[in-house]
């Protein structure tokens, strides 16, 4: 399927092909910072990709430049096949805090992508209702974001992610604000709506143990400016549940994801990351 | 029982004050053209309760009219500033330079150039309620999350569209506060028109009736103005607590 067969990808058919992406920022006093450096990866229909790396690597970055909301200064992102230039509706995103309206109920939040797309607001409407079900928060359409803990905020916006049903979701630490209970829960979830909806996912973390448990495929950035650094499959098997997180296997993984990460980065002084547990 | 008590307290207080007031002009034989006693004033406002209200109403119509013009001329300023950067770059500054100068030393230039009467009083209330309805709108309309505009521009929303679903809503908050601060200063432009150039309002009022040496009516006269400046903040509160409603519980 390639014509370049030294290209990281998967197996089946790339639905997003990464090539030669390079940035750089140019800063205040005129000198420029280079932020991602000749990244090359396919990403394959319905895998789910977690993308690790230590601060300052530019993950964020890399959605962007994915989403279309930022040009990379060299290189090519192609969309089955085709270049994409600018925002794409192929795409849910979802970030870090859950951004919600706050003058918007849950279930106008939901539907907000729907309404600015002008999509059929009767059909739209069930699909918020399910895509709420379906994450389970039913029940809280008529409420204001104000009125949620951080975990069902998350939820919503998810939700709202997939309303104009996107190809694939693009997740920026979805769950790192979240407290470590919640985010097991919202792990397991997401698990579930990828299993049901078969969105291809982008999921960038700084952990490597919910990397490693949620991901098909780990890509690991390197220390600025990111470079790929490798690319790990997960050869678990789906569904995964939280008694996994401990797991054997997983750790085999999890080792294999922070060496890569870890290798030719300065050591940690006093910090004791490689003794860090696997079950957060 | 808590709200009794917030509305009980201050009360009590004022009463308190009243009668302090009214133990020393007594006390002190105070002569009523210095200090009238609160009997003497709460005297002159029922018996000219009819003529204190019209004067009143003449100076909250012209509030009403001058307060509305500034407010929108504020909003279509600040959205002009927002979306037309250069433009914004042109007025922000004289915007800024502008509102530092104290408008009462203007007051006399506006009574030369819009003559005596509604003209100049229109044009001090405008100019005093302008300048923080402003200020606050750009605060509010710049101050958005820059996700939320990532996710707006990841739906490639038109900027039509961002505005009304998320610089607007998202500015309520911020523009009301400017109409608070607006409102307060509009009373104050009105009853400023009203002492240096008028010959009607709760204004000329207080000043004419200070003339006649007659306290008590001016004392009246300010508590009634006071009532309605009261009045019209609450007014501006309460239509910020149910417009932006979301933002109790932040």
């Amino acid at each position: 399927m390639n014509a370049k067969p030294n290209r990281l990808g998967g197996g089946g058919s790339p639905l997003l092909q990464l090539d030669g992406i390079c940035q750089t920022f140019a800063t205040r006093e005129g000198t420029s910072i280079a932020a991602l450096d000749n990244i090359t990866l396919d990403i394959n229909e319905g895998e789910f990709l977690a993308v690790v790396g230590p601060s300052g690597s530019g993950k964020s970055t890399l959605m962007r430049i994915i989403a279309g909301l930022l040009t990379p200064t060299a290189g090519e992102i192609r969309l089955r096949g085709r270049p994409i230039h600018g925002p794409n509706r192929e795409f849910g995103i979802v970030f870090q805090s859950p951004v919600l309206f706050p003058w918007r109920t849950v279930l106008n939040n939901v539907l907000m992508p729907a309404r600015v797309l002008g999509l059929d607001a009767k059909k739209s409407e069930e699909r918020a209702r399910r895509l709420l079900s379906l994450l389970g928060i039913e029940g809280i359409e008529g409420k204001y974001p104000y009125e949620l803990s951080g975990g069902m905020q998350q939820r919503v916006s998810i939700a709202r992610s997939l309303i104009h049903e996107p190809s694939s979701l693009l997740m920026d630490e979805p769950f790192g604000a979240l407290d470590a209970m919640t985010r097991e829960n919202l792990n397991l979830e997401l698990l579930k709506l990828w299993h049901e909806s078969r969105k291809t996912i982008i999921f960038i973390t700084h952990s490597i143990p919910e990397a490693v448990f949620l991901a098909t495929r780990v890509l690991v950035l390197s220390a600025r400016p990111g470079h790929t650094k490798g690319i790990v499959p997960i050869d678990l098997p789906y569904p995964r549940d939280i008694g996994m997180l401990s797991s054997d296997r997983l750790g085999v993984y999890a080792t294999q994801v922070r060496a890569l990460m870890e290798d030719g980065m300065p050591a940690p002084a006093g910090k004791p990351e490689v003794l860090r547990t696997l079950t957060h | 029982m808590e709200r009794i008590r917030r509305i009980l307290e201050p009360a009590a207080a004022l009463l308190a004050v009243g009668i302090v007031w009214q133990a020393a002009v007594v006390g002190f034989h105070l002569p009523s053209y210095l200090l009238p006693p609160p009997t003497a004033v709460i005297a002159a406002a029922v018996q000219n309760f009819g003529f204190i209200i019209k004067q009143l109403l003449i100076t909250l119509g012209s509030i009403g009219l001058g307060f509305t013009g500034g407010a929108l001329l504020g909003v279509a300023t600040a959205v002009l500033i927002v979306y037309s950067p250069a433009v914004g770059r042109l007025i922000y500054p004289l915007v800024i330079l502008t509102q530092s100068i104290p408008k009462v030393t203007i007051a006399p230039i506006l009574l030369v150039w819009f003559g005596l009467g509604i003209g100049s009083k229109l044009a001090l209330i405008i100019m005093m309620s302008y300048f923080p309805v402003v200020v606050n709108t750009v605060t509010g309309l710049t101050a958005v999350e820059p996700d939320a505009l990532d996710l707006l521009r990841s739906l490639q929303t038109g900027r039509m569209k961002v505005f009304w679903l998320l610089r607007l809503p998202n500015a309520l908050l911020s523009i009301f506060d400017g109409l608070k601060m607006g409102i307060t200063m509009s009373i104050i432009g009105a009853v400023l028109a009203e002492f240096i150039g008028s010959d009607d309002g709760i204004g000329w009022l207080i000043l004419v009736a200070k003339t006649n040496m007659d306290l008590s009516l001016s004392f009246a006269a300010i508590a009634f103005v006071s009532l309605a400046a009261i009045s019209l903040f609450a007014i501006v509160s309460a239509a910020q607590r149910i417009l932006v409603h979301w933002q109790r519980m932040q």
